[in-house]
């Protein structure tokens, strides 16, 4: 056997050397929401609901996860609802309008038209309901956790004067993996 | 020496378990600190584990370059791959992090240098990933060797002190018994009563040199007023035997002048009796005669009396000659001497051989002369008279005797026997003076011998006289 006569295994193991860039992008592509989702699972143990509880404890022992919109996130979100996370289980809820997430514990809204989000963020504020999103610039907007994409590793921003408006606690641990974090109102000037 | 022994039998005891102990104490301590900081990093680390932050991993991992012998520290996820390093060294000789994570778990290994530490990383009661810490034991031996050393040095310090206790007892103990050992040993060797042993305190020791010191003191005052007392008794002696020698010199010269200037009247006495006998018989009767004749046997008598005193004064006076005498051929010559004086008597005579003495020869004849003399005298009136002359033993000492079979005497005149003019029988039966047997014993008194007597009336006498050696 010589190496200048090439058999068709040889020529599997080229073509598929050539493929896999493709393959690992897919892959990648088809990563991030789901890292995203298990990501949002998280936050409970790195937030705390109440003003003198302490991180990863709800009162009623189930961790209500509402998403609004539709996006691949969610649908990994959904998957997660039933299981039981620690000490509590996971609940996930589809909703189609801000007024009936007050009961939720984490709010994620998936790609949404900018104003419809200020309109969200808003009606939130005052509810110790954690806001996450993917959707650039969400917590300069007022959201209290945005995923940014950096080095192709999907990354936190923190708006820790949201979350403190919302009388929600987050962990010191969780702020510092985030990439950036906004101390004062972003909007010019807190009330 | 038995005390170092054992000092440092229990030191070496002491210090092997103390090491030991020491050992397991200090890493329990250490692994019990590895893991405390394993769990603070692990739990600060937990964020990052979860939301894939790698530089907050391996920058909270970095906080161990405090704790310098932690040589490499690791972060997993929870399907135990390598999440974040810490290496402690830039070089990297040391063997990276083991890679998959050997023992998914806690775990705590000791090998010879490295302790590794495995500690799982827990959010909300959920394993996220693990962290594994390798730390350096030489810490650990650097203690241990110290405690070597520190060891070795209380044992140093330990036999060092036994050493100087035992000296020290030696000093307290030992050395004052050897010294009132040889000063006990002295006085006995010596009888010097006047050492005395130095004071050694207050202890029983030194009750002991004092009470030695105090008897001795009583001891030598005992023995002085002993020594005064012999001396005094010695010059007492001397005195009384120069008092005793001058009396008796004066009595000697005495008893010379009188014997002497006796004979004068005496010699008159019988020379006129003898001329009025021989030149005027005939103007004499018998019964005159026979007066007259009286008057010279007295005469006779006290001239034989003089004789005797002037003998015995003579041989206390004379200065004694001193030499080797054969008694047995004085002896010999004595009997020869009364033989031929007196021809018709048969007497048995035994005299045994080699009878040689020291002292002075005239002397001793004079002895011999009466002593056998008296033996010739009081055998006369026996049939198959016998005479010996011989040595026998008493007390170690030997005893010279005369025996023979004559008159003897009664016992309880012994006393008497030797006292001048003392005399057992009558002139009449036995012709004497009574001077003989004094003068026998003076001159064996001069000798420094005894003289002494056994009888039996009719069956003989037997005198002894010993001679000083």
């Amino acid at each position: 056997m010589s190496w200048t006569r090439p058999t068709i295994a040889n020529i599997c193991i080229l073509a598929a050397f050539l493929l896999l860039p493709v393959q690992l992008w897919a892959a990648d592509n088809d990563k991030t929401p789901k890292i995203k989702a298990a990501y949002i699972h998280q936050f409970s143990h790195f937030v705390s609901w109440s003003d003198n509880g302490d991180a990863s404890k709800t009162p009623d022992a189930l961790l209500t996860i509402c998403v609004m919109g539709h996006d691949r996130v969610g649908e990994y979100l959904e998957r997660l609802a039933g299981h039981s996370h620690g000490s509590y289980s996971i609940g996930v809820e589809h909703l189609a309008s801000p007024s009936a997430a007050h009961h939720c514990e984490i709010l994620y809204i998936a790609s949404r038209s900018l104003a419809a989000v200020d309109e969200i963020i808003q009606g939130m504020s005052r509810f110790p309901v954690l806001t996450v999103s993917d959707i650039p610039g969400f917590v300069d907007r007022g959201g209290m956790i945005g995923f940014v994409l950096k080095e192709d590793r999907v990354r936190l921003e923190i708006n820790l004067f949201a979350a403190q408006r919302a009388r929600l606690r987050i962990s010191a641990k969780l702020i510092e993996v985030s990439l950036r974090v906004i101390q004062v109102h972003a909007n010019g000037g807190g009330e | 020496m038995v005390i170092m022994y054992v000092t440092l039998t229990m030191l070496l005891l002491a210090g092997i378990t103390m090491i030991l102990f020491d050992i397991y104490r200090a890493k329990e301590n250490l692994s019990r600190e590895l893991t405390t900081q394993a769990r603070l990093i692990g739990n600060r680390s937990s964020a990052a584990l979860v939301f894939d932050d790698r530089g907050l991993a391996r920058e909270n991992l970095w906080a161990l370059k405090e704790s310098p012998n932690v040589l490499l520290a690791c972060i997993y996820d929870r399907e135990g791959d390598l999440f974040a390093s810490y290496h402690a060294s830039k070089t990297k000789a040391e063997p990276g992090c083991p890679e998959p994570l050997f023992n998914l778990g806690a775990s705590r290994l000791f090998d010879e240098t490295f302790i590794h530490l495995t500690v799982p990383i827990e959010l909300g009661g959920e394993l996220v990933g693990y962290i594994y810490i390798r730390s350096d034991l030489s810490q650990i031996q650097e203690r241990v060797y110290n405690l070597i050393y520190a060891t070795l040095g209380f044992m140093l310090v330990g036999v060092l002190i036994a050493y100087w206790l035992s000296r020290s007892m030696q000093r307290l103990i030992s050395v004052p018994l050897i010294k009132l050992a040889s000063v006990a040993a002295t006085v006995e060797k010596r009888s010097d009563f006047s050492l005395r042993v130095p004071d050694f305190g207050d202890d029983e020791i030194g009750r002991l040199s004092r009470a030695l010191n105090s008897m001795l003191e009583t001891i030598e005052k005992q023995n002085q007023e002993l020594l005064q007392a012999r001396d005094n008794l010695e010059a007492m002696v001397a005195d009384r035997t120069r008092e005793l020698e001058a009396t008796n010199k004066e009595l000697t010269a005495f008893s010379y002048s009188v014997s002497h200037d006796l004979r004068a009247p005496l010699r008159a006495i019988d020379g006129f009796s003898h001329a009025l006998l021989e030149d005027y018989a005939d103007g004499l009767d018998e019964t005159g005669k026979d007066y007259l004749r009286r008057v010279r046997a007295a005469s006779h008598r006290m001239s034989d009396l003089i004789d005797g005193l002037l003998m015995l004064s003579r041989i206390s006076r004379d200065e004694m000659v001193v030499g080797g005498v054969d008694l047995s051929a004085l002896a010999r010559n004595t009997i020869a001497h009364l033989r031929a004086a007196d021809p018709q008597r048969q007497v048995e005579v035994r005299i045994a051989d080699e009878l040689i003495c020291r002292g002075d020869q005239n002397l001793l004849v004079t002895v011999l002369e009466n002593l056998l003399g008296n033996a010739w005298k009081y055998t006369s009136k026996k049939a198959a008279a016998c005479i010996e002359f011989g040595v026998t033993e008493k007390d170690g000492s030997k005893v010279y005797y005369v025996r023979d079979n004559g008159a003897g005497f009664n016992m309880k005149y012994a006393g008497n026997l030797f006292g001048p003019f003392q005399r057992l029988h009558k002139v009449e039966e036995f012709p004497g003076t009574g001077i003989g047997l004094a003068t026998v014993q003076r001159i064996i008194h001069r000798h420094g011998g005894r003289v002494w007597a056994e009888a039996e009336p009719e069956q003989g006498a037997v005198f002894y006289f010993t001679l000083a050696s």
